[in-house]
């Protein structure tokens, strides 16, 4: 059984026939393909828009849905993840939808279940339908993203979008370059800077990342002010250049994004949302389908 | 008895001889012994028992059962003294717990213990008490309040013994749970800085040298900390470092695909990070070697990285693991290795053992390093290997076990 858990999991072919079979859904070619298919939602980590956009994709192929509204933190003390995987596969569901707090759960429970293991964020670890979201959108505003360069700017270290977005744009050919503060820095061999100046004349897209300043009790960054009076992306700072804005949501306005960006044809934010469902919708058609 | 037909090996080097054993202590060392109890080596080696300083308990509980099952699983590795980490639940900080440790009659190796300094890193421990029962040194972690600290050195300035060090930053720590490089990042999961061991060796060095006391290092994992104690040493502090096998021999990759058994504190290092371990092992500067046993279920291993709790298990083949990732590897030879694991700890235990020599215990194994010993156990981060050397027998005290 196939799973997608991290977006290496994909081969460069396979993703190109996925946006295929995305692209056909955008333009309305939406048959019920998933009609006997049941997808169980297992969200140990609380999201809205990540979880009704799988809903949403499952739906408009036909798929039911179970949702496992799972205690908000984590597995119950007590219960080993190879337990979970069991009893939930004993119920033959062909698709298992997980986020988790923790980075490694839906790799650990698609070691131990038939059903394809479809991670919808764990961690800093993965967040692979996101990226590739986020490469469709990115493809279809350029075409060929092969030696275009975007910036991802926010708290990286901490970021699953941001792990899963540099494996997959940088297979695809694309230059990255991190712009964060130390605290915020991972080890890379990756270009990087402090200073988003130098290298706005550079990039042809910008991701901003949402951040925050305590992770698990432990304070990171002063102030979300204080973060965004350097790494805020604004409408004075990009000015007329020819560049798009992609975030994965939700944004912190003025903090991430200023308000005025927000509203500019060259933020794609939206565009993102919309095309997350024809993504996702060919994600489940993949995984379920075969 | 007399073992016969052995290269004896130690940290004086290696040489021929028979060895004879009355009432468990080495009574005569030459060649041609005749008696009534043969035992026939057959060429393999003899070495001291290991002494090993850095084990805990099955999910860190203390009971009856578990205390055993540690000594039985420690004589299969060549290990004859177990120094147990005092914190478990319940801790060894006070008389009734130590004594329930020491005055057991076990059937496998010996358990000695150290205690914790502290109460929950509040107030001190019976110290003095303690130590007179049989303690073999007060733990501590670096980052208790330092008065805490300036006290228990007092005390040993008054007892003469050696203080147990964790030197690690809680704060810095923070929520890590890995080596924070490159595969903590790939991987997601918080990691945890080499500042933080960096910055509590330096200061536990200089209050080492402020009260002229004899500090011992546990479970070290950086280079520039052993470069740090090793240039105390040779300004004359009484300073030593010990480093668990696994992080001279694997990495920060053994977290890969969220291996939970490779969750251990200290974290493994980044390959980098054990390569210069390795050099340090290699140019002399490690003194102790310890196997960081800390066994877990399942029900405490098949979790989520992040919520995993740290431990491997290792006892069990400790020797033949040594021999294979140290000696055949050529970083040191087999009288180093027995140096490290055998004579320096049972020197800072103050036991009368490590080597063979008239007068020492008959703590002793037997080693055939023609043979080989395979990892079954599933809990290893060996599982699978095959290692070179099997252990023939252990002598605890006199008694074949």
């Amino acid at each position: 059984m196939q799973h997608l858990v991290k977006t290496s999991d994909f081969s460069t072919q396979e993703i190109e026939d996925l946006f295929t079979d995305a692209s056909r859904f955008k333009a309305g070619h939406i048959v019920p393909l998933l009609q006997d298919k049941i997808i169980i939602t297992l969200f140990f980590e609380n999201s809205t828009r990540t979880r009704s956009s799988f809903e949403v994709a499952a739906k408009r192929l036909g798929a039911q849905m179970v949702h496992l509204d799972v205690a908000k933190s984590s597995t119950k003390k007590g219960e080993t993840l190879t337990y979970t995987a069991a009893n939930l596969d004993a119920m033959g569901p062909d698709a298992i939808i997980v986020r988790h707090s923790n980075s490694g759960v839906p790799q650990i429970l698609s070691l131990h279940t038939k059903a394809a293991i479809i991670n919808a964020g764990d961690g800093a670890h993965a967040h692979p339908t996101q990226a590739l979201l986020d490469l469709f959108t990115l493809k279809e505003h350029f075409g060929d993203v092969k030696g275009k360069k975007i910036a991802i700017v926010g708290d990286i270290k901490n970021s699953r979008v941001a792990n899963s977005n540099i494996e997959l744009l940088t297979r695809m050919g694309m230059e990255i370059i991190l712009v964060t503060p130390p605290h915020f820095l991972p080890p890379t061999s990756l270009r990087y800077t402090h200073k988003i100046e130098e290298v706005i004349n550079d990039v042809d897209a910008i991701m901003s990342l949402r951040t925050q300043t305590e992770r698990h009790e432990h304070p990171t960054y002063a102030s979300l002010k204080d973060y965004a009076s350097d790494f805020c992306i604004t409408e004075e700072l990009i000015g007329e250049r020819d560049i798009i804005i992609l975030h994965p949501g939700p944004v912190h306005r003025n903090i991430d994004i200023d308000d005025a960006l927000l509203a500019d044809d060259r933020c794609k934010v939206l565009k993102q949302v919309e095309n997350g469902v024809f993504v996702r919708m060919a994600v489940l058609k993949k995984l379920t389908l075969g | 008895m007399i073992i016969k037909n052995a290269v004896l090996c130690d940290g004086n080097g290696e040489r021929t001889g028979d060895v004879e054993i009355t009432d468990g202590i080495i009574t005569k060392i030459a060649q041609n012994l005749d008696g009534d109890r043969l035992i026939d080596a057959k060429g393999a080696y003899l070495l001291p028992g290991i002494i090993d300083l850095n084990v805990s308990l099955a999910d860190g509980q203390l009971n009856a059962s578990k205390l055993q099952k540690l000594s039985n699983e420690a004589i299969k590795g060549g290990v004859t003294t177990v120094v147990l980490n005092p914190d478990s639940e319940p801790a060894i900080n006070n008389e009734i717990v130590l004594e329930f440790v020491l005055e057991r009659n076990l059937e496998g190796a010996e358990i000695k213990s150290a205690v914790c300094a502290t109460i929950e890193d509040k107030t001190l421990s019976n110290i003095a008490i303690l130590l007179k029962k049989g303690a073999v040194a007060p733990s501590l972690d670096s980052f208790v309040d330092a008065n805490l600290i300036r006290r228990i050195f007092e005390y040993m300035k008054m007892y003469e013994g050696t203080v147990f060090c964790s030197a690690n930053d809680r704060a810095l720590n923070g929520n890590g749970v890995m080596f924070e490089g490159s595969v903590s990042a790939s991987l997601g999961l918080p990691g945890i800085s080499v500042l933080g061991e960096i910055i509590h060796v330096t200061k536990m060095i200089e209050i080492a040298r402020y009260f002229n006391v004899q500090v011992l290092f546990k479970g070290l994992f950086t280079r520039r900390a052993i470069e740090m104690i090793t240039s105390a040493k040779k300004e004359g502090l009484k300073v030593f470092s010990e480093i668990p096998i696994h992080h001279l021999c694997l990495d920060d990759n053994a977290c890969d695909n969220f291996n939970t058994k490779a969750k251990i504190f200290p974290p493994l290092s980044d390959e980098k990070g054990k390569l210069s371990l390795q050099e340090s092992l290699k140019n002399g500067e490690i003194d102790i070697l310890s196997s960081l046993h800390s066994p877990h279920s399942k029900v405490n291993k098949e979790v989520a990285f992040y919520d995993a709790a740290y431990g491997t298990e290792a006892i069990q083949e400790l020797l033949p693991l040594y021999y294979t990732k140290l000696v055949k590897t050529g970083f040191i030879s087999l009288s180093e290795l027995s140096k490290m694991v055998s004579l320096r700890p049972a020197q800072i235990i103050k036991k009368n053992a490590g080597l063979i020599e008239v007068g020492q215990s008959a703590d002793l194994i037997l080693f055939d390093t023609h043979s080989s010993t395979s990892v079954e156990n599933d809990q290893s981060l060996y599982t699978g290997e095959v290692l070179s050397g099997k252990i023939v027998s252990v002598f605890v005290h006199g008694f074949v076990k």
